[in-house]
């Protein structure tokens, strides 16, 4: 019985869904246009066919290191609220959680991670 | 029963020599490797019976030239090797097989390639054998017997005949199998010991003194009957041995049938027998059943052979079966019927292989067709091989005589129809040794395509010699064997208690 | 939790117990830093190999700085005992043994990375935590430690699409696996609000019961996938068979001497409440292991392969002597353990040699009459092939031996008819691999060429596997005593 919120919240989901996509399988119109599939992209025309682009795979290993890093700022967040609280231990301790991720930074750069891959032999 | 440690370190000593002559022999030249190997086997054999003296002939139940270190101490698991009449008998007939073997391997020319290992070989077996039979921890009379296994499958895959790696698969893999289950039986005999007594023990005579239920006991019985059920051989579990014998090459199989099949019907006797007399004496009749069918169905696909040498491995079955039926009628004349044919068994069919072997020498080949009549130009090796076929069919004064005849008086102990069954199979083995004969003496041509053999001679003829003058003396003069082994069946007959019908 | 009471309860002398895991840790650092600050060429090659053997060699010198017996530090969260002081020291010996072959190996494949010292170097020490500790947390950080740095070892193969194939299925399935420990720790925390496992155990009562056997045998599943055992053992042949062959032997004998460890900890805190669900799972597991992992094993073609697929089996092996609840069957397990590390490096590292010859591939039938080509290796090769099978007098015999022991004790005669059953099955492959070095003619032509430091390796895995199996009191003493000692605490509480 506690948890009757959590059901109905349930049941008005999939009755919602459910209700709505019939409706318009039922009622809407179904004439075939040629654009009307076409994927958005703002308003431009597609510079390549397929719906899914390959992009360059310079910003793959970019995105990898983005994710660590952006990750690394979001623990950041906590440590600024309580900083006042933590004294000189807390801002040793992630000073050097950011030196740690610094020298993976510096791994990276070292091993031509940051540079603009163009060749695929240096993998 | 006492330890006596007089002399002790004597029977490591033997195993050591042929583990330095090996060494010897893999870091000389290729040209001292037959000396070596013959020297050292030599040697060794001459230490077994320089332990002889250590030997008090009025007690001979006591374990003489004992040593004992513990391997593991919590576990019981100890290196304790010595020897009492039994184990004697034994140590002594293997380093003298293993050194017949590498003398007539000298002279053979079948082994023409890789010679350092085919000796090696053979005296790392030499060492194994003297383990097996002198050991007194179970799990040390395991690892020897597991350790046999690995030169004698090189022996069959390098050196032997045409089906060799069929053979040595089929070896190898079949007895090391059926040993698992004597591994696991030692270690439930093990762990039984601690949950009664507390303390882990493969010490042999320590377990003597363990009593278990029946049903512990037969369980036992049939793991460790497993084991050497395939090792004797007995019908079902013979398959491997046509095989094996038949691809070894000469010195191979002597060694095979001569002495490790002896492994087998030697720890029947001391371990299913003294380690489980409860259950040896209920299932006394079907080890009887399975020895004398043993016989009969081994006696019958002996004659149905046309490769000699098969039909040398297949009577060696056939003698097997002997010997477990004699053991298993559970009385004094058993036993010692079951060990003077295992002694017998020994020295017969090493000269049987060798004989074959000489005969493949000299005409390459082991289908009877080809071979018949050969030996009848070959003088001296004809008086060898008549002797021999006489001695090994259980003729009186011959080898096998008092093997089959302590059987059937021992048989007579129990019932009537049991002795007129074993005095029937004992009947087989003759109509083999006689088709054996027939066809090596009075078959085949009698043009002179056969004068240009010559006849047996130097090492050979005195490794033969030595071994139809041990047959006879088995046959004329068994009392000097029944000395050696009497004390320590006595034992084992107190054992079981006094078992009479 | 205030700020200052975790401060003041941290007792930063204890560090002086992490004298090994400190100088694996240092060396790991040092590498990384050399790796970045120095230019690729021969000198860094030898520089690198040169200075983590001396890194391993103070790490296994300071050993002798912490002779405690049994020492819970770090307020319960660390352990040193005579089992994690065995474990650590085989595996930075292990470690030892296997770094001449990467050097080596990799040069020869052209496939030369640096990174794998240092990776060596963390996965060595996420080992040696995970060897160490009664606590949930360090458990599964140490054990994503060493997944991780497995994965990143498994993909250096340059170039190799297979490779990356075997790396990428080891990642997704172990995932899978570090999620499943991680929900039975949570069961198991929800049951008795700790997070030591000894106190978990020990908090059984009837109201929690469901919720421990649950987290317990979801513990138990998580390393089950670790150790390979059937049926979630999809990843291990391919990704064995994909990673570089040393390293597929550190993977093999020190990884899974590292996953073994919290479940030999485990074992002795069943208690008899738990020991039936343990049992059932465990022995039937194991059953299934030992006789699907070999009859796998034999219909291989690729020698690589059969060896992770025995592996597996041996797996099963330990595993079965686990579900016997008596102080035996843990020191027939921790001995086995130990020992199969010994075996299977040794069988891989060989592999490595032949393999960086350029006919090798791995397949059986190319393995004819090795030994006319080379002597030492087919000798050492059939060394470890008969210790695997378990003949005496080598280690692999002692291990069995032991198994059937820890099985009797107990009366668990089924599990033992199946180690029969099991054994049988891998007889043929073994036999038909030495035979086939032995007494066939020759297939391939080749000289492998001889390295000095591999030669002694290999040659010392050798003297071990036969000394520690003629000998095995070297070993049994130890283990026999931490045995009966955490039998003894377990059932104090």
């Amino acid at each position: 019985m506690a948890y009757i919120g959590l059901l109905s919240l349930l049941a008005v989901m999939l009755g919602l869904s459910v209700i709505l996509i019939s409706l318009n399988w039922l009622l809407g119109p179904k004439k075939k246009e040629p654009y009307k599939t076409y994927p958005y992209e703002c308003g431009v025309p597609l510079y390549d066919d397929t719906a899914q682009t390959t992009f360059h795979q310079g910003y793959y290993i970019l995105g990898l290191l983005l994710l660590l890093f952006d990750i690394e700022v979001a623990y950041l967040f906590p440590w600024a609220v309580v900083y006042n609280f933590l004294g000189v231990f807390g801002f040793i301790e992630v000073f050097l959680f950011l030196v740690i991720l610094t020298l993976g930074l510096v791994y990276a750069w070292k091993k031509e991670a940051l540079d603009w891959q163009f060749d695929l032999e240096s993998l | 029963m006492e330890y006596v440690t007089k002399g002790a370190g004597l029977i490591s000593f033997s195993m050591l020599v042929p583990i330095i002559t090996t060494l010897l022999i893999a870091f000389l030249p290729e040209r001292f490797t037959k000396a070596l190997a013959f020297i050292g086997s030599l040697a060794t054999f001459l230490i077994s019976l320089y332990t002889l003296k250590f030997l008090d002939f009025s007690n001979l139940s006591n374990i003489y030239l004992y040593e004992n270190y513990p391997i593991i101490r919590e576990l019981g698991i100890s290196y304790s090797v010595g020897v009492d009449g039994l184990s004697e008998i034994f140590y002594i007939l293997s380093t003298f097989i293993s050194f017949l073997a590498i003398a007539w391997s000298v002279k053979d020319i079948q082994i023409k390639s890789r010679l350092k290992e085919y000796y090696a070989m053979f005296l790392l077996t030499t060492t194994f054998l003297i383990g097996v039979f002198t050991a007194w921890d179970l799990v040390l009379f395991y690892v020897f017997y597991e350790l046999t296994l690995v030169p004698m499958i090189f022996v069959i895959g390098v050196w032997g005949y045409k089906l060799r790696l069929y053979s040595a698969y089929k070896f190898f893999i079949y007895i090391f199998i059926s040993s698992l289950f004597l591994l696991f039986g030692i270690m439930i005999l093990s762990a039984d010991s601690f949950k009664q007594t507390g303390h882990f023990s493969a010490f042999y005579p320590s377990l003597i003194t363990l009593h278990l239920p029946l049903n512990e006991q037969i369980f036992l019985f049939v793991l460790f009957f497993i084991a050497f059920a395939v090792k004797t051989p007995l019908v079902p579990f013979h398959t491997w041995l046509p095989d094996a014998h038949g691809e070894a090459p000469t010195a191979g199989s002597v060694v095979l049938a001569a002495i490790l099949l002896k492994m087998g019907s030697y720890a029947f006797l001391r371990f299913n027998i003294g380690l489980f007399p409860e259950a040896a004496k209920h299932l006394w009749l079907i080890m009887v059943v399975i020895g004398i069918v043993t016989i009969i169905y081994a006696s019958w696909m002996t004659i149905a052979q046309n490769n000699v040498k098969r039909f040398v491995a297949y009577s060696s079955v056939s003698h097997m079966g002997f010997i477990v039926a004699a053991m298993f009628m559970l009385n004094f004349q058993g036993f010692r019927a079951s060990t003077i044919e295992m002694i017998a068994h020994g020295f017969s069919s090493a000269a049987l292989f060798m004989i074959a072997g000489f005969i493949y020498n000299r005409l390459h080949s082991f289908n009877t067709k080809t071979i018949a009549g050969s030996v009848r130009y070959m003088p001296v090796f004809s008086i060898i091989v008549a002797l021999t076929g006489f001695s090994a069919m259980g003729l009186p004064a011959g080898s096998s005589f008092w093997g089959k005849f302590l059987t059937i008086l021992s048989a007579r102990e129990h019932s009537l129809t049991l002795a007129l069954l074993v005095m029937v199979s004992a009947f087989f083995s003759a109509i083999y040794m006689l088709y054996f004969l027939r066809n090596l003496f009075l078959e085949g041509k009698t043009e002179g395509s056969f004068l240009i053999f010559t006849d047996i001679r130097g090492i050979k003829l005195t490794v033969m010699l030595s071994l139809v003058v041990l047959m006879f003396t088995i046959g004329l003069f068994p009392s000097l064997f029944f000395g050696i082994f009497d004390a320590s069946l006595l034992k084992l007959l107190n054992i079981i208690g006094i078992f009479k019908r | 939790m205030d700020i200052r009471l975790l401060l003041g309860s941290t007792n930063l002398y204890e560090f002086k117990y992490l004298m090994p895991e400190l100088s694996v840790f240092f060396g790991a650092f040092v590498l990384f830093l050399l790796d970045i600050v120095m230019k690729s060429s021969e000198t860094k090659k030898r520089i690198f190999l040169w200075i983590s053997i001396i890194f391993l060699a103070v790490s296994i010198f300071s050993f002798s700085y912490s002779r405690v017996y049994f020492k819970d530090v770090f307020s319960g969260t660390y352990t040193i005992d005579t089992l994690g002081m065995f474990s650590k020291i085989f595996e930075i010996v292990l470690t030892l043994l296997v770094l001449p072959f990467l050097h080596t190996y990799m040069n020869r494949k052209n496939t030369f990375y640096y990174e794998v010292y240092y990776i060596t170097f963390l996965s060595l020490l996420g080992m040696m935590t995970l060897s160490s500790s009664y606590n949930l947390i360090v458990i599964y950080v140490s054990l994503e430690m060493v997944s991780i740095s497995f994965y990143i070892m498994t993909a250096l193969f340059r170039g190799s699409f297979i490779s990356k194939e075997g790396a990428y299925k080891y990642l997704i399935i172990g995932g899978i696996s570090i999620i499943i420990a991680l929900y039975g720790a949570a069961f198991m925390y929800a049951a008795s609000k700790s997070l030591d496992i000894r106190a978990i155990m020990s908090s059984y009562n009837n109201t929690n019961a469901v919720y421990l056997i649950v987290g317990m045998i979801l513990f138990l599943l998580a390393f089950a996938i670790k150790i390979g055992i059937i049926p979630f053992h999809f990843w291990l042949p391919d990704a064995y068979t994909a990673a570089p062959t040393p390293i597929t032997g550190f993977m093999a004998s020190a990884g899974k001497l590292a996953f073994f460890i919290p479940l030999l900890r485990l074992m002795p805190y069943v208690n008899q409440h738990l020991y039936s669900s343990w049992m059932i799972s465990v022995s039937i597991l194991a059953a299934v292991t030992m006789i699907i992992g070999n009859a796998l094993a034999l219909v291989q073609s690729d020698i690589k392969r059969l060896l992770a697929y025995s592996s597996i089996a041996h797996s099963g092996y330990i595993l079965s002597v686990l579900s016997s609840n008596s102080s035996m069957g843990l020191k027939a397990a921790i001995y086995f353990v130990f020992v199969y590390s010994i075996m299977g490096l040794g069988a891989f590292l060989v592999l490595s040699v032949l393999e960086q010859s350029e006919v090798w591939d791995n397949q059986i039938k190319n393995i004819g009459g090795l030994y006319r080509n080379t002597g030492f290796l087919s000798i050492s090769f059939a060394m470890f092939l008969f210790a695997l099978l378990g003949i005496p007098p080598t280690v692999g015999f002692v291990g069995k031996a032991l198994v059937f022991l820890g099985l009797a004790i107990k009366d668990i005669y089924w599990l033992g008819f199946v180690l029969i059953l099991a054994t049988a099955i891998s007889t043929g492959y073994y036999v038909r691999l030495v035979v086939l070095m032995f007494m066939k003619d020759v297939e391939i032509h080749f000289r492998p060429k001889y390295d000095i430091l591999e030669n002694v390796s290999i040659g010392l895995l050798v003297m071990f596997t036969f000394l520690l199996g003629m000998f095995p009191f070297v070993l049994w003493n130890g283990i026999s005593n931490i045995s009966e000692f955490l039998f003894k605490i377990a059932n104090l509480r």
